[in-house]
């Protein structure tokens, strides 16, 4: 009986399909069973990266959700400022899949937060699940609530209409309300917005199995409120900033990325609807780290994020090398470019100005 | 009709502003605390704004406003008259015969500001809450920032603020602002000016958080401001019998205004003595410049 080893195709193996090619030679994707073409509708959500792959999409002029536009009159840099145009809806960063689980989850009526809002001494309100949302907080809780409510309704709206959704998975640590397991961005009051109360809140690094079951559980919500959706996960190459783990950093990151890989590896293998997008092997696997990754050796350069983008295109749509769309034939929802909103980096920054 | 000789002098009152000073325009009562007869100057600056009113950086007033104020004799050279010491000026007073005081300025601006600035915005699509409690409900709409329409709302009136003051600075002590007048609660209309549909209790709401920030702004500074908000109001949105032509209230609302004006003027009476001059004088006794402010074209 012929060895199963003879039979494999190149891309099966290390020699013929990795070593010695250039990292931007390398295609670490067979062919994609999901297309997207221009007009599918695609939504997204994630981590930091993921605004990338929003931009992407807008920049590239593909059909990208957008349930919470800007108000047309709206001057861009506000609109900007205020978080218009960063995801398909105005929910911010989201960190685990335990608190997109329970964005899905708020968005059909199926769980409301108990710990939610925190109003400052100066009566500003912050919506802790966003707190970066409206610069320096709502101006009162009225606010704050009725946003909320608009936001959910426009999520809800999201999950029903979109074709494709892409999730980047950033972190497994997180901090959870003791109260009813709410799942924050960050944690409350460490630089940001909150009060931090070891009795109100707990740290939890959240396994292989609690991320599985979160995210499946996202996906199930979210395919019975719109069966022919599909989904694309991806892992976010960038690393932590800060374990709150008693491990070293460099190995609570590696630890944290491959729960996250192997979640999104496992739902991918049993789902039908569920795409893998190879952004972490693209970035991270691959000789080139040098180029891709700054000399802090986090964050991601222009190259690699680039390199990253046009392996998504090429590989859901073999859009190659689209050249980016002059800014000016664009519809009103295009947004300048501008830095990405990172609520991890804000969180650190503002812990170390306050400390 | 016959002036009675004590009744030959009659108040002026001078109203300078966007098309609701029209309504204002040739009015002419007899006030019921004095029984003295008042008549009001009216001039009507077409798309005269708040935000376009006085343009802080360089100092100049909208220059309608400057030919306002020396047609009327309020301003030459560049001074208040009712301050100068200019024996032309004394001369021009002696003549009209009678107390030269602060003259008294009602302005007319906001809704052009309102309506075409900030309203916008908001248009046929959103709805926002407010820093402020109002039975007015909020719509099923996506919002925008409160932080949004409030910076929109102080960039238009800022200026209107500065040039205010300067009026003061050049003694100009009686002055008034007329509050943006509740808008119409005919919608149709409302779609016809915009061009777009906004529910009344948006726009209401925002005349609201406009008038709101106006009046704090001229209290900040010892302007005074004129609203009868409640006396125009049914239900917290505009009388239907005050409804005219979807913006402007009639002339009888002008003359509420007014009345609610020389009420005010004739319970602060201390304004009314010129008591910058007395204060002018003093510092030229003292050897200082008499006047303390810039002299440019500019009141």
């Amino acid at each position: 009986m012929d060895c199963p080893y003879h039979s494999l195709p190149s891309t099966s193996w290390w020699s013929k399909s990795v070593a010695g090619r250039s990292a931007k030679d390398i295609v670490p994707h067979l062919q994609s069973r999901l297309k997207i073409a221009p007009d599918t509708l695609v939504a997204s959500a994630g981590s930091c990266f993921a605004q990338h792959i929003s931009r992407a999409l807008t920049e590239r002029g593909y059909n990208y959700a957008q349930a919470e536009p800007a108000p047309p009159y709206l001057p861009a840099e506000t609109a900007s400022r205020y978080n218009y145009g960063v995801f398909s809806a105005r929910y911010g960063n989201i960190y685990s899949t335990l608190q997109f689980l329970q964005l899905v989850q708020r968005a059909l009526g199926q769980f409301v937060p108990a710990d939610q809002y925190w109003e400052a001494a100066d009566g500003r309100c912050f919506d802790l699940l966003r707190p970066r949302i409206v610069p320096g907080g709502f101006s009162s809780r009225t606010e704050a609530e009725a946003d909320m409510r608009q936001h959910l309704a426009s999520v809800r709206k999201l999950i029903e209409t979109a074709d494709v959704f892409v999730f980047t998975l950033g972190l497994t640590e997180t901090w959870i309300s003791r109260q009813d397991g709410t799942a924050y961005p960050t944690c409350p009051g460490c630089g940001s917005a909150g009060d931090y109360d070891p009795d109100k809140y707990i740290f939890e690094n959240l396994s292989v199995s609690r991320c599985l079951d979160a995210l499946s559980s996202a996906i199930e919500l979210i395919t019975a409120c719109n069966p022919r959706i599909q989904f694309v996960l991806t892992v976010s190459p960038v690393p932590l900033i800060a374990t709150m783990t008693d491990s070293h950093v460099l190995q609570a990151s590696v630890y944290s990325k491959s729960v996250l890989r192997v979640v999104a590896g496992e739902l991918a293998q049993s789902r039908p609807n569920v795409h893998y997008f190879a952004s972490y092997e693209l970035i991270t696997a691959t000789r080139n780290t040098h180029a891709f990754i700054e000399d802090d050796g986090r964050s991601i350069s222009t190259d690699g994020v680039s390199h990253a983008m046009n392996s998504f295109f090429a590989h859901f749509s073999g859009d190659i090398e689209k050249p980016r769309l002059d800014q000016s034939n664009l519809s009103h929802g295009s947004l300048p470019v501008t830095p990405v909103v990172c609520d991890e980096e804000d969180f650190f920054r503002g812990l170390a100005s306050s400390s | 009709m016959e002036l009675e000789a004590n009744e030959a002098t009659v108040e002026p009152i001078y109203v300078i502003g966007d098309s609701h000073a029209l309504p204002y325009r040739n009015l002419m009562f007899r006030e019921s605390w004095t029984g003295s007869w008042a008549s009001v100057h009216a001039k009507y600056v077409s798309g005269l704004t708040a935000h376009d009113f006085f343009e802080p950086s360089s100092g100049d007033f909208h220059p309608a406003v400057i030919e306002f104020l020396e047609f009327e004799g309020l301003v030459r050279n560049g001074k208040a008259t009712h301050l100068s010491s200019d024996e032309v000026d004394f001369s021009i007073h002696r003549a009209s015969g009678k107390a030269v005081t602060p003259p008294l300025l009602l302005f007319t601006m906001g809704c052009i500001d309102v309506r075409g600035a900030i309203l916008p915005v908001l248009r046929d699509t959103h709805d926002f809450v407010p820093n402020f409690e109002t039975e007015l409900p909020l719509l099923d709409r996506p919002l925008i920032p409160w932080d949004v329409i409030d910076s929109m709302i102080r960039q238009r009136v800022d200026p209107m603020i500065a040039g205010l003051q300067q009026l003061m600075n050049a003694g100009f002590n009686r002055l008034y602002v007329q509050l943006v007048v509740p808008p119409t609660r005919d919608e149709a209309r409302a779609k016809q000016l915009q061009g777009y549909e906004t529910p009344v209790s948006i726009r209401t709401k925002l005349v609201m958080a406009f008038n709101r920030y106006l009046e704090n702004e001229c209290k900040r500074i010892g302007v005074k401001t004129i609203s009868l908000w409640p006396s125009l109001t049914e239900g917290g949105y505009l009388r239907p019998d005050l409804e005219v032509d979807g913006v402007h209230v009639p002339p009888k609302a002008a003359k509420w205004f007014v009345e609610a004006l020389i009420e005010d003027a004739v319970n602060c009476q201390w304004f009314a003595i010129n008591h910058v001059r007395y204060e002018m004088f003093y510092r030229m006794a003292c050897g200082l410049e008499p006047f303390g402010f810039p002299s440019s074209s500019t009141a």
